[in-house]
């Protein structure tokens, strides 16, 4: 058996290691290389797909290689029905991104391409981690290539958002990592093993004042990432500041790593406090939905109103989770994926227009849809399918995240559902303002349509849009055991516990 | 527990006089129409003389859209504006720049012990080295003074 998963992770870094070795003025060849290193990343990871099998529950295409035996930290990774979505989307969504870069990043392109390829093998390995040790260093490593990414090739005020980012992220990444050595310290004093290995600390009992405090450190480095209300300020600025690629790279991966890391950490180490939590949890994320919402609805920066959608989306994840129901974390986990491909694509479309006119001001565009017509269908079914209409894949994930979230509190659904109303107001709005009405200015009539780069970009994202929207089983299939298995391992742990 | 679909009986005898009524409804918009712009033009003007305030609120709809837009639209346009500006940009963001400033502050401040003179170092080093000394000796020193 081939270490796919292994060769999969360290393909793009291996690849950024051919990459450096390149002359300057080989940019074309640079930036082909990448995107052959992403493609066949992604073409590998379509091997794990369908070498999936959705009845098993546990860790597929495992492979452990001890690493460093004195500390208990070994080279574990393998992926389930929670990680394998992420891992597909991950592998997807970076080509893409990288491909609609080609014409937009011209210096330093051997540097960017690099740290794409880097980005990508960061979060491939926090996808598929299963040792604490390896997790947070693939969590940091993830870390400092957005950074570059956002502080040099991103826009005006890039070093503040960069520096905010990365300050505000690892802040929380710090508390994890206290958390990690004492969760390995307490379960080494009591069962005489010390080790970072997830799956055996899955086990560990805690008493309630430990695990609420270590539950708490886990707690804000994911809900810093997600983002979680009040913890999102850093995002507005991120995304406005990243420039295009990176912008679809952190909407449609990173914050993933915040929702995931509460459900592969802190449900089934610490489920007592995860319980004890839910209230405040659904709390900030219902915040999070309404007030993301309504901000998001007067912004003038397209970029920013799609960040602000962003907060307002992944609430609706972190509800969903919180529920520890079928519905409301299968609802969660497919659109932590229908989230990352349409707001992925909302961003990319943005990007597109910014290429033509330098600006992401609403009020500085108007009847666009006359002038480029393609543009206007793809903004459409991406604006339709980020609202959650039925028949594309936003309405999957928000109906089952509401079904779950009435079975666990009719009352938080109902205010959850107001969310839904609000994505309407501020997607139409601004797609009204921007697509429709007569072309008042005149640097917008002579806009070109889409190229056919732009197209292949966009095409293959829109296909999923349509297939998770009409049949999202094959995707939803392959969720269920682990995530069954999850919600007994928090109960049962629950349980044991009184 | 589980959810089941709705279950109710329609009866076509329940529904046949909506039907009849909604049916015959248009026809007789038609015929309501017909009449007063075709058979007698002077009639909706007359009527509209009658009574203004009516014949306004009709052609404004009963001034819905604009009770819409002062109920609902503007506060929570301005409600949003004002969250944004206050709780996002203030207090949020004011509270994760004010960390920032104060960890920056808290440098200024000790970066004054960075004198540049080996002799501040110097004294630095004995003052600390005293400071130890007494916690160290702390109750040695209160039994000496007559404290304990």
């Amino acid at each position: 058996m081939a270490p796919w998963l292994t060769i999969i992770i360290f393909l793009p870094l291996l690849a950024a290691g051919i990459i450096s070795l390149f002359p300057k003025g080989k940019e074309e060849t640079v930036r082909r290389v990448a995107m052959a290193a992403l493609v066949i990343d992604f073409l590998l990871s379509l091997k794990l797909f369908f070498g999936f099998n959705a009845e098993e529950a546990g860790m597929q295409f495992a492979e452990h290689i001890p690493w460093i035996r004195q500390f208990g930290i070994s080279y574990n990774i393998g992926i389930d029905g929670i990680s394998i979505l992420l891992v597909m989307l991950t592998a997807f969504i970076s080509p893409l991104a990288l491909l609609s870069s080609w014409k937009a990043v011209t210096e330093k392109v051997k540097g960017y391409c690099v740290t794409i390829l880097l980005l990508q093998t960061g979060m491939l390995g926090v996808f598929c981690s299963l040792d604490l040790f390896l997790f947070y260093i693939f969590w940091e490593a993830m870390l400092i290539p957005m950074y570059l990414l956002i502080g040099i090739w991103g826009g005006p005020r890039r070093i503040y958002a960069a520096i905010k980012f990365i300050l505000y992220t690892m802040a929380g990444s710090v508390l994890m990592l206290i958390s990690i050595l004492v969760l390995y310290f307490w379960h080494g004093s009591r069962t005489g093993t010390y080790t970072f290995d997830l799956l055996t600390l899955y086990g560990t009992s805690l008493p309630a004042g430990v695990e609420t405090w270590l539950f708490l450190g886990f707690f804000l480095a994911f809900a810093i990432k997600v983002p979680l209300f009040p913890f999102h300020t850093w995002l507005p600025d991120a995304h406005v500041e990243a420039p295009t690629a990176g912008s679809v790279i952190l909407a449609g991966v990173l914050l993933k790593m915040g929702t995931y890391g509460f459900l592969r950490f802190n449900l089934p180490l610490f489920p007592s406090a995860s319980l004890h939590f839910v209230p405040l949890v659904s709390i900030l994320a219902l915040i999070g939905i309404i007030y993301g919402a309504l901000v998001a609805m007067v912004q003038p920066d397209l970029k920013k109103l799609v960040a602000y959608s962003s907060v307002s989306h992944l609430g609706f994840v972190m509800l969903g989770l919180f529920t520890f129901n079928m519905q409301g974390i299968q609802g969660g986990l497919i659109q932590m994926i229908n989230h990352g491909l349409s707001t992925g694509a909302l961003f990319l479309i943005v990007g597109m227009v910014y290429e033509r006119r330098h600006t992401r001001m609403i009020s500085d565009f108007g009847g666009l849809a006359k002038v480029m017509p393609l543009l206007f269908g793809y903004f459409l079914i991406v604006t339709l399918s980020s609202i959650g209409l039925p028949g594309l894949n936003g309405f999957v994930g928000e109906f089952l995240i509401l079904i779950g979230t009435f079975r666990a509190n009719p009352v938080y659904a109902v205010i959850a559902a107001t969310g839904v109303i609000l994505s309407a107001v501020y997607m139409l709005w601004m797609f009204q303002r921007v697509m429709f009405g007569k072309v008042e200015r005149p640097e917008n009539q002579k806009l070109k349509d889409l190229s056919l780069r732009e197209k292949l970009v966009l095409i293959p994202i829109i296909i999923f849009i349509f297939w998770l929207g009409v049949y999202p089983k094959p995707f939803l299939k392959k969720t269920e055991a682990s995530i069954k298995n999850l919600i007994t391992q928090v109960t049962l742990q629950q349980e044991g516990h009184r | 527990h589980t959810m089941e679909a709705g279950t109710e009986e329609t009866s076509f005898l329940k529904e046949l006089p909506l039907l009849i009524f909604s049916s015959l409804l248009g026809p007789a918009g038609i015929a309501a129409a017909y009449y007063p712009y075709i058979r007698n033009p002077q009639l909706p003007g007359r009527l509209a003389n009658a009574c203004r305030k009516c014949y306004r609120a009709l052609l404004n709809k009963f001034y819905v859209d604009e009770a819409y837009q002062a109920i609902f639209i503007n506060p929570a346009y301005h409600g949003a504006v004002l969250m944004w500006k206050e709780i996002d940009v203030k207090l949020v963001d004011g509270a994760v720049n004010g960390m920032a400033k104060v960890t920056r502050g808290a440098g200024r401040i000790a970066r004054r012990w960075q004198s540049g003179f080996s002799r501040h170092y110097a004294m630095t080093l004995v003052l600390g080295l005293a400071l130890l000394l007494i916690y160290y000796f702390r109750l040695e020193i209160l039994w000496r003074l007559g404290l304990r």
